[in-house]
C-alpha cells in the first residue's frame, strides 16, 4: 500500500502536511512522535476513517484497533472474541495468541467487570486474530504489565512474518528494538526508514524539544535515556 | 437474585394479575369475552412490545437513556393516527394498522433525518424530545374538538387485537432473522464494520420493527413518555446481564406493569376509566426514583 501527499486539516489548522510513503506487505512499523502531533489522526486516515487529502494506491485490508476502546453492553469474553471469523490463513495462530495474552483465564467473564489490562489484552487479541494485510495499533501496550507487553511484542514479530503491524509507541527503546520501520512525525515532515537511521541524536533532540542520551550496550546495541 | 427465580417470580405475579383482572366481580360471560379478554390480552401484547421496542432503539443506537417516545416517535406516529382519523373516521376499526404503518414512515424519516445528522446520545434526545413537544401539542390541537379518545384500553376491541397480534408476529420475524447480530452492538461501529457487519441495514429493519410495534401501541393507549426507558434501565444497572439476558426480565416487567396499569385504570375508580397512559406512567414513575436512589448509592 502507497500514499501520496496525504494532507489532513482539523478546522483550519493544518495537522498533517503532505505526508508520502509507502507500507511494505510484511514487518513492523513503529510510529514515534511528541503527543498531539497527528500520529493517531494519519493512521485513521490511511484506514479511511477521517477525510483526507491526496491519494492511497493498492489500498490493502486492514484493520484499526483505536486508543482507548469501550463497550456498550454486558457480553462475554468468548462472545466477543467469537465475532472474529475462525479463518485465518495461519493454522494456529488464533491459539497462539490467546495462549500468549491469556485469554483462557478469561473466558466466560463478563467484558466489563474486567480490569484496564485485562480488557486491553482482550482487544489486542480481538485486532491480531482478524485476518486483514495491515494491524493498526494505536498505543497497544498502554496498560500492559512487563509481562505481556513482552509477549505482545513477540506475537507481533510472529505476525508480522504474514502481515504488517503499524503501532504507535512512545517507548524508544521499543520502537528500536521491534521495528523493520520507524516513522518519526515531526512538526513538518515524515521521517521513514530503519531505527539506526531514524531515531537518531539530532532528531530525537529536535523532535521532543529533549535531550535523548543514545548508549549502547556491551553487546552493541543502542538504547535511549533521558 | 439470579436471572430466572426473577423471571419466575414476575410471570406468576402477571399470572396472578391477569387473573384478578378477568375474574374480578363476576362478569358475565358476554363481558369476559369481548370486554375483558381483549382487554388483558392487549395489555400483554403493548407491555412486551413497549419494552422491546425500547430495548432495540437502545441497543441500535448505543445510547442506553432513549426510547421511542423520547425519539419524538410515540407522538409522531400518534399525531399521525390522529389526523387521518379526524378525516377518515370510518378508519378506526384499523387504527393500529394505521399506526404501525406510520411508526414505519416516522422512522424512516428520521433515521435520514435526526438519526444521521445527531450521533450524540445527548444531542438525540434534546432533539427527540422537541420533536414528541411538537407533535404531542399538535395532537392535542388536532383532536381539541373532535372528542377524539384513544388512550385507554376500555376502547380494545377484538379487531385491536388480531391487528396487534399481526403486527407482533411481523416484527417477531424480523426480530429471528437478524437476533443473532446483536453482539455486534455490544462493540463499537468502527470495529463491527471492520468484520464486514452491515450496521446500517440490521439497525434499520431493528428499529422498523421497533417503531412499527410502537407505532401500532400508541394507536390504542396514546404515548407513554420514558416507561420503555425506565423498564429497560431497572435491569441496566446492575451492568452484568447483557441484551439477552435482560430481554425477557424488561419484557415480563413491561407486561405485569401494562396488565396492573389496565386493572387499576378499570377499578380505582370505577365505573369511570381512567386513561391507561397515565396509570401507566403513574406507576413507572416511582421505579425511576428507586433507580436513582440506586444510581447515587452507586456513585
Ligand atoms: N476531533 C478533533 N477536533 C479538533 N482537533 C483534533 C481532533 N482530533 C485531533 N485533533 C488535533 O489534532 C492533533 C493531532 O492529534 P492526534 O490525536 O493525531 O495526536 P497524536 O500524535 O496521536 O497524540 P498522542 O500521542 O497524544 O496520542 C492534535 O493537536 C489534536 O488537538
Ligand atoms: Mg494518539
Amino acid at each position: 500500500m502507497k500514499f501520496k501527499n496525504i494532507k489532513i486539516k482539523q478546522g483550519q489548522k493544518v495537522i498533517i502536511n503532505e505526508y508520502s510513503g509507502t507500507i511494505p506487505t510484511t514487518g513492523i512499523i513503529s510510529v514515534v512522535g511528541p503527543n498531539g502531533i497527528g500520529k493517531t489522526t494519519l493512521l485513521k486516515a490511511l484506514a479511511g476513517l477521517i477525510p483526507y487529502e491526496g491519494v492511497i494506491l493498492d489500498q490493502a485490508t486492514l484493520t484499526y484497533l483505536p486508543q482507548k476502546n469501550r463497550f456498550y453492553d454486558a457480553i462475554k469474553v468468548d462472545e466477543f472474541l467469537g465475532l472474529v471469523p475462525t479463518n485465518h490463513p495461519q493454522a494456529g495462530w488464533r491459539k497462539q495468541v490467546f495462549k500468549q495474552l491469556d485469554i483462557a483465564d478469561l473466558q466466560g467473564k463478563n467484558v466489563n467487570t474486567l480490569s484496564g489490562g485485562q480488557q486491553q489484552r482482550v482487544w489486542l487479541a480481538f485486532s491480531l486474530i482478524q485476518s486483514k494485510s495491515i494491524l493498526m495499533l494505536d498505543e497497544p501496550l498502554t496498560y500492559l504489565d512487563l509481562k505481556y507487553q513482552q509477549r505482545f511484542l513477540s506475537l507481533i514479530s510472529t505476525a508480522s512474518q504474514f502481515c504488517t503491524i503499524i503501532q504507535i509507541v512512545h517507548d524508544l527503546n521499543i520502537a528500536n528494538q521491534y521495528s523493520d520501520i520507524v516513522w518519526l512525525l515531526t512538526v513538518k515532515t515524515l521521517l521513514a526508514g530503519t531505527p539506526t537511521q531514524v531515531l537518531t541524536a539530532t532528531n530525537l533532540n529536535i523532535v521532543f524539544a529533549t535531550t535523548v542520551k543514545i548508549h549502547r550496550t556491551s553487546a552493541g546495541q543502542r538504547w535511549f535515556s533521558v | 437474585m439470579s436471572k430466572k427465580k426473577g423471571q419466575y417470580i414476575l410471570s406468576a405475579i402477571i399470572i396472578l394479575v391477569v387473573i384478578v383482572s378477568l375474574g374480578i366481580g363476576r362478569p358475565t360471560s358476554t363481558i369476559l369475552w369481548q370486554l375483558r379478554m381483549p382487554r388483558v390480552i392487549a395489555a400483554i401484547l403493548i407491555g412486551a412490545m413497549l419494552a422491546w421496542s425500547a430495548l432495540i432503539f437502545q441497543t441500535t443506537l448505543r445510547a442506553n437513556y432513549l426510547d421511542g417516545s423520547m425519539l419524538g416517535l410515540a407522538n409522531g406516529s400518534e399525531f399521525a393516527v390522529a389526523t387521518s382519523l379526524v378525516l377518515l373516521p370510518n378508519l378506526a376499526p384499523y387504527r393500529v394498522l394505521l399506526g404501525a404503518f406510520f411508526g414505519i414512515l416516522v422512522v424512516s424519516i428520521l433515521r435520514y433525518s435526526v438519526l444521521s445528522i445527531f450521533k450524540q446520545p445527548l444531542l438525540l434526545i434534546l432533539v427527540g424530545l422537541s420533536l414528541a413537544m411538537f407533535f404531542n401539542a399538535a395532537t392535542t390541537i388536532i383532536t381539541a374538538n373532535n372528542g377524539f379518545i384513544g388512550k385507554s384500553l376500555s376502547t380494545i376491541t377484538w379487531i385491536d387485537v388480531v391487528s396487534l397480534f399481526i403486527i407482533m408476529l411481523i416484527g417477531w420475524l424480523i426480530w429471528c432473522w437478524y437476533s443473532d447480530k446483536l453482539t455486534y452492538y455490544a462493540i463499537p461501529s468502527l470495529q463491527g464494520k471492520q468484520l464486514g457487519f452491515n450496521e446500517s441495514k440490521v439497525s434499520f429493519w431493528l428499529q422498523i420493527m421497533a417503531a412499527m410495534w410502537l407505532g401500532a401501541v400508541t394507536a390504542i393507549i396514546g404515548t407513554v413518555f420514558f416507561v420503555g426507558l425506565v423498564w429497560v434501565q431497572i435491569f441496566t444497572l446492575t451492568k452484568a446481564l447483557s441484551l439477552k439476558e435482560r430481554l425477557g426480565l424488561t419484557t415480563l416487567t413491561g407486561i405485569l406493569l401494562t396488565v396492573l396499569a389496565d386493572l387499576l385504570a378499570h377499578w380505582v375508580m370505577a365505573p369511570d376509566e381512567l386513561p391507561t397512559n397515565a396509570v401507566l406512567l403513574i406507576i413507572s414513575a416511582p421505579l425511576l426514583i428507586w433507580i436513582m436512589v440506586r444510581w447515587r448509592n452507586e456513585i
